[in-house]
Parts: C-alpha cells; sequence; structure tokens
C-alpha cells in the first residue's frame, strides 16, 4: 500500500469537500436572502396594488359622468386587478398549495373578456388592430382569482402577433350544452408540428422567433385553464396562409371550452 | 352505568331561521387587526359593512372578545406575542381561545409555505389585493356563520372533543346550549358549564361563549 499517495489524496478531497461545504453554505445563505427579497417585493407588491385598486374604484365612482375620464380610471383599475391575478398566478407557480385559499367568484365569461379587451385598447389600437367581441355569452364560472389572466394573455398574443390594420374576433357560442370561444386572429404561420408544442413554456414557432416575445402567453393560458378545470386547443385554418414583410402568416385560432 | 330521563333535544332544532344578511351586516362589526390603514375598507363601508380598525399592537386575545368576526394581517401585527409568525400567531392564539369566532387572515406572503401552515386555523386565507368581490363573498360567509347559533356551537363543540372533555359532557352542554337559545336565557349554559365536571379551560371557552357569543345572538333575536 502507498500510504503517502493515498494520504495527499484524502488531503486533496478534503480541501475539495471543505470548498463544496463553504460553496454550499454561501448558495444556501444566497438562497435565504432572495427569498427575504422576493417575500419583501411580493408583500409590497400587493400592498400598493391594494392601495391602487382603492384610489381607482374611487376614481371611478366619483368621475361616472365624465365618459372619457371614468374609462381611463376603469382600465387603471382592471390593471391594477391584473397585477393581483398575475400575483396569484405567481403564488400557485411557488407553492402549488396556494391555490387552495384562493376564492372562486361565481363570474360572466363575456364581462372578463370583455375587460381584458379594454385594458388591451390602447395596445390594440397603437397597432391598428380591432378587437370585436362576437355573439353574446350568459355564462358564468366559478372564476378563480387567477382566471383573469387567460382572457388577457390571449387577446395580448392576438394583438401582439397580428399584423396592423388587422381583426382580433373573439367569438361566443354555444355548443352541445358546452360554452365555446374561439379567438380568431392572423399571426405566424405555424406547422402541424409546432402546433403540437405551442403550449409549452418558452417554445416559438419558426415564423415567429424574429418577432419580440419570449413564448410564456399560452404556456401560463394553458396552465391556467388547468387550475379551472377548462380545455383550450389551438388550431390553424389551413389555404389562408400569405406572407408579408417576409413572414408567412395564417389564421390563428384558440378554442377555449368550458 | 347512567340513566338519563327525558328525550334529548335535536341540535338541528335550533338555527334554522334565515338570516337577514342586511340586518347581520347593520348589526354585527367586524374588527381589523392591521399595521396599515385597511384598503378595501371604504369599498366595504359603501357596501353597508361595519369595520371597525383595533391596529396592530394586541397584547391579550380580550379585546377582540366583542367582535364576531376577524380580519387580521400578517406582518407587523401582535409582536406583543413574540413569535416571530407575528399575525399568523395571533391567529391561532384568538382560534385557541375563542373557537367560534370567523376568523380571515390576509397576507402579501400567499404563497409561503410556513405562513400557510401556521394560517392553517384560519376560516378563510386571503391576500393582501383581493378584489373587493372576494372580500364582499368571503365577509357575507362569515355573517352567514356567526349569526347562526347551531353553526357556533358546532365550532365550539369540536375544540371541546379535541381538548379531551367527555362526550357525555359535552352532550349535556349542548342540551343546556339548546335550552339557553330556546328561552333566550345566555346564563342557562353558563351555569351549566361551571356546574360541569370538566377542565378549567374547557369550562372557560364555554363561559366566554356564553357571556359573547350567544349573549349577542340572543340579544340581536330579542331585538336588542
Amino acid at each position: 500500500m502507498r500510504y503517502d499517495k493515498q494520504n495527499k489524496k484524502i488531503l486533496e478531497l478534503s480541501g475539495k469537500l471543505a470548498l463544496l461545504e463553504r460553496q454550499n453554505a454561501e448558495l444556501k445563505a444566497e438562497a435565504e436572502t432572495t427569498k427575504e427579497i422576493l417575500n419583501n417585493t411580493l408583500h409590497e407588491i400587493r400592498r400598493f396594488s391594494a392601495q391602487l385598486s382603492k384610489f381607482c374604484e374611487k376614481l371611478s365612482r366619483d368621475t361616472s359622468g365624465q365618459t372619457n375620464l371614468n374609462q381611463t380610471a376603469l382600465s387603471v383599475f382592471y390593471t391594477a386587478g391584473m397585477i393581483s391575478s398575475r400575483l396569484a398566478y405567481t403564488d400557485i407557480e411557488l407553492n402549488p398549495r396556494a391555490i387552495e385559499s384562493q376564492t372562486p367568484i361565481r363570474s360572466g365569461i363575456f364581462k372578463k373578456f370583455d375587460k381584458a379587451k379594454r385594458i388591451l385598447t390602447e395596445e390594440a389600437k397603437n397597432k391598428g388592430v380591432n378587437v370585436n367581441l362576437v355573439g353574446e355569452s350568459r355564462t358564468e364560472i366559478e372564476a378563480l382569482p387567477v382566471f383573469e389572466l387567460l382572457p388577457f394573455v390571449i387577446i395580448e398574443n392576438a394583438i401582439k402577433y397580428s399584423p396592423p390594420n388587422q381583426v382580433v374576433e373573439i367569438i361566443f357560442e354555444n355548443y352541445s350544452g358546452k360554452q365555446l370561444v374561439t379567438i380568431k386572429s392572423q399571426g405566424p404561420d405555424v406547422t402541424k408540428d409546432e402546433l403540437q408544442r405551442i403550449f409549452e413554456k418558452g417554445f416559438r414557432g419558426a415564423s415567429a422567433r424574429t418577432m419580440p416575445g419570449e413564448g410564456l402567453g399560452l404556456f401560463l393560458a394553458k396552465r391556467v385553464c388547468e387550475f379551472q378545470g377548462i380545455s383550450i386547443c389551438a388550431e390553424v385554418r389551413d389555404g389562408r396562409n400569405y406572407t408579408l414583410n417576409g413572414i408567412r402568416y395564417c389564421e390563428f385560432l384558440i378554442i377555449i371550452k368550458f | 352505568m347512567f340513566i338519563q330521563i327525558g328525550t334529548p333535544e335535536r341540535l338541528s332544532s335550533i338555527g334554522q331561521e334565515k338570516i337577514d344578511l342586511k340586518e347581520a351586516k347593520a348589526k354585527i362589526e367586524i374588527a381589523v387587526l392591521d399595521d396599515n390603514a385597511f384598503a378595501p375598507k371604504e369599498s366595504l363601508v359603501n357596501h353597508n359593512f361595519r369595520i371597525r380598525e383595533l391596529g396592530p399592537d394586541i397584547r391579550s386575545t380580550e379585546i377582540i372578545a366583542p367582535y364576531p368576526i376577524i380580519i387580521c394581517d400578517v406582518r407587523g401585527v401582535g409582536k406583543a406575542f413574540g413569535s416571530p409568525l407575528e399575525g399568523a400567531h395571533l391567529v391561532s392564539e384568538i382560534r385557541k381561545d375563542y373557537p367560534d369566532k370567523y376568523i380571515i387572515s390576509y397576507t402579501g406572503e400567499t404563497y409561503s409555505l410556513p405562513i400557510t401552515n401556521a394560517l392553517a386555523s384560519a376560516d378563510k386565507r386571503l391576500a393582501k389585493d383581493d378584489s373587493l368581490d372576494v372580500w364582499i363573498k368571503t365577509l357575507e360567509t362569515g355573517l352567514n356563520e356567526i349569526s347562526n347559533p347551531r353553526n357556533r356551537w358546532i365550532r365550539l363543540r369540536a375544540a371541546l372533543l379535541l381538548r379531551g372533555v367527555e362526550l357525555h359532557n359535552v352532550f349535556n352542554l349542548e342540551q343546556a346550549l339548546i335550552k339557553s337559545v330556546r328561552e333566550k336565557k345566555p346564563d342557562i349554559l353558563e351555569k351549566k358549564a361551571m356546574s360541569s365536571s370538566i377542565s378549567a379551560e374547557a369550562k372557560d371557552l364555554v363561559v366566554k361563549f356564553s357571556a359573547t357569543a350567544l349573549a349577542a345572538l340572543i340579544g340581536s333575536a330579542l331585538g336588542i
């Protein structure tokens, strides 16, 4: 047995172990600090969001006779609601049990889509995109706070990926006793293979890669549908493809079944 | 062996009256424990709820005795109790002393697992920025729950059983409660508790319940 060689090896490994233990302790301390920063930030954002909602609600009450001002106050109020909804989603991501403490509220589907449309009015206007609600719906669901995200991200996506001066239609239909909501828009072409992966986190089709975005919208939408127990799918209408500014476009549909 | 003569009264024979929510809103004051101004207060007052902000500096749970519904923030509340869980610890202390109260905790750290666990004794956990609809629904549920003597007794009954009170003693106390409600005399239950061979802690819970919850419910039924 060559003890010198073995002892040298033990010494080396002990040194490495000590280094790893030190790094581990540093990483744990760093994780604790990050967690504390996250706690404090979320706490404060929620506090400010509650304050924002309070002031906007008051403003929208006080300006009920002044249409434009009232509309802006309502948009800010709804946007504050989106902050809450997004944080509600974060809660579930960080702790799946957080969903148990979210209170479902009986809400009309049509109203939720209309609300998201109002929040996105400016964005649509800047792009010359018209967002139209087609048909009616009196369907109500027990909506979790996180549900607000669904109409928002889908309409936002439709506007974002649409060429200028196009129309986004949100169609409300009843089919076999189920409420269907179809969001019809023009978007970058999606192949059959890509369509299978379109709800994956960070996934972007080849035609959309040159456009801004992170591939999060539809992933979020799918997750919210899972929390709510509703189904969502994406479809592409064949034969309606065209090329504009080097990007191949198609008619893109998101179908939500309640 | 024991023999009990007579037919026991059914608990379902009380608390069947429909709650008048408008009246409950007007009569019942809701306590808020928070180190900041309670943001939804104005909107809730506009919806006819009675909100009383008691601040964060609670030194004893007795201060909340008159309030059947408690809204409790987590951060910066109940520091006098010396727990790092602050308001979450206070919630469990309130639950220990007043098992029949409807407790709503609210926090900005709704995802936190330690806080979620510590708040297990709250009836409802809300986020600081939950919508007005959520607040209204939660408070209306709370008003319905605490306006019913049967529901409140069921909460207290579970706490008594958890503390090891014999089933037979609980049964006798339940019969006294039914008689108290029927005859509109809270002291019937109180006297029964005092004469029962139950622990001092359990006795204290029932006496507090008679003096606060039951007295208020009976007073309300009498229009006092």
